[in-house]
């Protein structure tokens, strides 16, 4: 089995249908996702695998030849995923972390404050600490449309704010361009009823080097070793091409894990792809496998753990609006199911249940793990950083 | 990927085309398609689609043919997808008035960047000249010699020599089909006493105030007087604008051609499409004449990689 990067570049527009049809009530502009779901660009890749496997795809939806290593809409078969990245050329970009808020400072500059975790407050959930503002000036809001780069990751990691020459804005590399379209009559020359739609399609500037990358492992050897390193794919929406370029990967890139420093107070867990928590009577925005505990009043304080081999007390919590994912499976022939992720960002708050256990190894442990469902779709994958 | 082949048309309009851009812009009631971040005219990659469609339809195309290059109809939409990946048709050479002269067949580097990039893309080969370097207030012509200032719109423009204009003006003409009784040597000639490189940024200002608007009104029928609320400004690209379109074929899906491979459907469907005469119309308007374009098909794996 071998390792792939693969890069897709936009060619002129690209249309990731958010979870809603056209005719779903209180629809009138279908907007568009970005990045995509992991499910779109698997799509595109077990399609262009099979291909090049000759696959017979008439067969392959009722004899299932290929589908061991190939998988399908559901499950992956032999493949894993790491990704979805962003890429800015051959940089890659994370996720916005959720406590980073922007505003204005007194010299009308933008300034940048991280949300800090308050004292313990009663609320609907408990007896339990939630995320407060810390000398943000008046205004500041979390910020969106934008991604950090590398340099701005360690320093985010290392429990600083990034630079603002540290952040990619979405709007500098992509337009909205609204779209009307109609379904055409041919016969008759005229509008079919019923079928007239609005759309949003990203249009990437011409300079833009904005690229989506994914990880891939477990491609048979003899269809890697026919892979092109350049190629054009259908991916998303109404038709859209996208340039691939895949190149061979022998061995992930070690992320570095940032140095605590006496007096931190814990590590804070940071989801790098969206988090899919569905364990069974738990909230699904906890920590797969994290159970609540109570102090003697039966007010709930925290939630506890352990991820890795690391246990871990959850203190709290700050996070984005769940991503609402839907798609097409291909092989039933009807939408899959609408579900909710737990969004990339999504930021945990963790002191070490063992409070004479190493912080720094702890950190080590925990930096690259994924937690959830779906980990194969690269789903749950965890950076870690100070909490000071 | 083998799986994948590539072509590109050139579209070569011979009346205004209009391909409505849905929403009220200003003034102009219809505005055209454009790229919402540059403002470049262009014709979305669906209205392309649906153009060679309903040529298809027009010429009474195999049924099964065109499902399997352009997809079932909307009721039949899941069974599977179309082979064939229609790109927008980008904007290459916009007409331009001058008052020192014909029109001229304006572009700009930005342009013609974008057109080697896609070329390469369209795996097609061949030595590219250099992209010029036009500074603000001038632009590069073939001979400037004694032809003192060029007037674009109301612009006035310093002609400069333009040392590569030859090897542009045989890339842009594989774009443009040929026509009978039509000498390619008067079309090279032609269009290389037009072709008329600009600065980027004037460019973009052409590309929004040297597009025709016409204003349209609807006469009642029994007064012959304009209707209340019937009058209207359209926008269209006017004849002589040279675009183009990538246009990409996957493995076809459908049970009859599933064994074909791409290179062979893309070959089928353009001579399905294009074997009784090279034009498409495309966009709205097609009773009143407008939308006809000549279609050049230029493709790498043809003898020299391009016909």
């Amino acid at each position: 089995m071998s390792r792939q990067r693969w890069l897709f570049q936009a060619v002129d527009t690209w249309f990731f249908r958010e979870a809603r049809a056209h005719e779903a009530v209180g629809v009138g502009q279908l907007d568009s996702q970005f990045p995509p779901p992991v499910s779109t660009l698997m799509g595109a890749v077990r399609t262009a695998l099979g291909d090049l496997a000759g696959i017979d795809w008439h067969r392959f939806a009722t004899e299932q030849e290929y589908f061991n290593w190939l998988g399908d809409g559901g499950q992956l078969g032999a493949m894993s995923v790491n990704g979805p990245h962003l890429y800015l050329a051959d940089k890659p970009l994370y996720a916005v972390p959720a406590d980073l808020l922007a505003g204005m400072g007194d010299d009308a500059q933008q300034q940048f404050s991280r949300l800090r975790i308050g004292e313990p407050v009663r609320s609907d959930l408990g007896f339990v600490a939630l995320p407060e503002l810390n000398d943000a000036p008046l205004g500041s809001k979390p910020l969106a449309g934008v991604w950090l780069t590398s340099a701005g990751m360690a320093r985010w990691q290392a429990g600083e704010c990034p630079r603002q020459d540290q952040l990619v804005w979405r709007k500098d590399h992509i337009s909205n361009e609204p779209r009307l379209g109609i379904g055409r009559d041919n016969r008759t020359a005229t509008v079919q009823e019923g079928l007239l739609y609005q759309t949003l399609h990203l249009r990437f500037h011409s300079d833009s080097e904005l690229r989506i990358g994914l990880e891939l492992d477990g491609v048979p050897e003899e269809v890697a070793e026919r892979l092109p390193s350049v190629t054009g794919l259908r991916l998303g929406g109404e038709g859209r091409e996208a340039h691939v370029s895949i190149e061979p990967l022998h061995a992930s890139q070690v992320a570095d894990v940032p140095h605590t420093e006496s007096g931190d107070r814990g590590l804070i867990l940071m989801l790098e792809t969206p988090g899919v928590f569905l364990t069974d009577g738990q909230a699904q925005w906890c920590l797969p496998g994290f159970t609540a505990v109570q102090n003697e009043a039966g007010l709930t304080t925290h939630w506890q753990g352990s991820i890795a081999d690391v246990e871990l007390k959850l203190i709290s919590v700050a996070m984005d609006r769940s991503q609402r994912v839907g798609g097409w499976d291909q092989r039933q022939r009807k939408p899959k199911a609408v579900t909710s992720r737990v969004a990339p960002g999504s930021l945990f708050y963790c002191e070490l249940a063992d409070s004479s256990a190493g912080l720094q190894g702890a950190l080590e442990a925990l930096d690259g793990q994924q937690v959830g469902e779906d980990q194969a779709w690269g789903m749950g994958r965890l950076r870690v950083g100070r909490w000071r | 990927m083998t799986a994948t082949t590539h072509l590109i048309f050139g579209l070569f309009t011979e009346t205004p085309l209009h391909a409505g851009g849905g929403s009220k812009d200003g003034l102009i009631d219809l505005p055209i398609q454009r790229e919402i971040h540059s403002g470049w005219p262009c014709v979305f990659g669906s209205a392309m689609k649906g153009a060679l469609r309903a040529r298809a339809d027009q010429l009474g195309v195999d049924d099964d043919l065109k499902v399997t290059a352009f997809g079932p109809d909307t009721l039949n939409a899941s069974d599977h997808a179309g082979a064939l990946l229609v790109g927008d048709a980008r904007l290459l050479l916009l007409p331009v008035r001058s008052l020192t002269g014909h029109f001229r067949m304006v572009t700009c580097p930005a342009l013609l960047r974008r057109f080697v990039a896609d070329r390469a893309r369209a795996g097609l080969t061949g030595p590219i000249p250099a992209i010029p370097e036009v500074e603000q207030g001038s632009v590069q012509v073939k001979n400037p010699q004694g032809k003192g200032d060029i007037f674009l719109e109301e612009f006035c423009f310093t002609p400069q020599p333009w040392s590569t204009a030859d090897e542009w003006v045989e890339l842009l003409l594989a774009l443009v089909a040929p026509v009978p009784g039509l000498e390619e040597k008067d079309v090279r000639e032609t269009l290389a006493s037009q072709l008329t490189v600009v600065d980027d940024d004037s460019f973009s200002h052409f590309c929004r105030s040297a597009i025709p608007v016409l204003p349209h009104v609807r006469i009642n029928s029994q007064t012959k007087t304009v209707e209340g609320g019937g009058l209207w400004h359209e926008e269209s690209l006017p004849p002589d604008t040279l675009l183009y379109c990538v246009v990409a074929a996957q493995p076809p899906r459908s049970k009859r051609y599933h064994d074909m491979n791409s290179a062979k459907l893309l070959e089928q469907a353009c001579e399905a499409l294009f074997a009784s005469g090279p034009y498409l119309q495309v966009g709205g308007n097609e009773t009143t004449g407008m939308g006809w374009c000549r279609v050049a098909r230029v493709a790498a794996e043809l003898p020299g990689g391009e016909q």
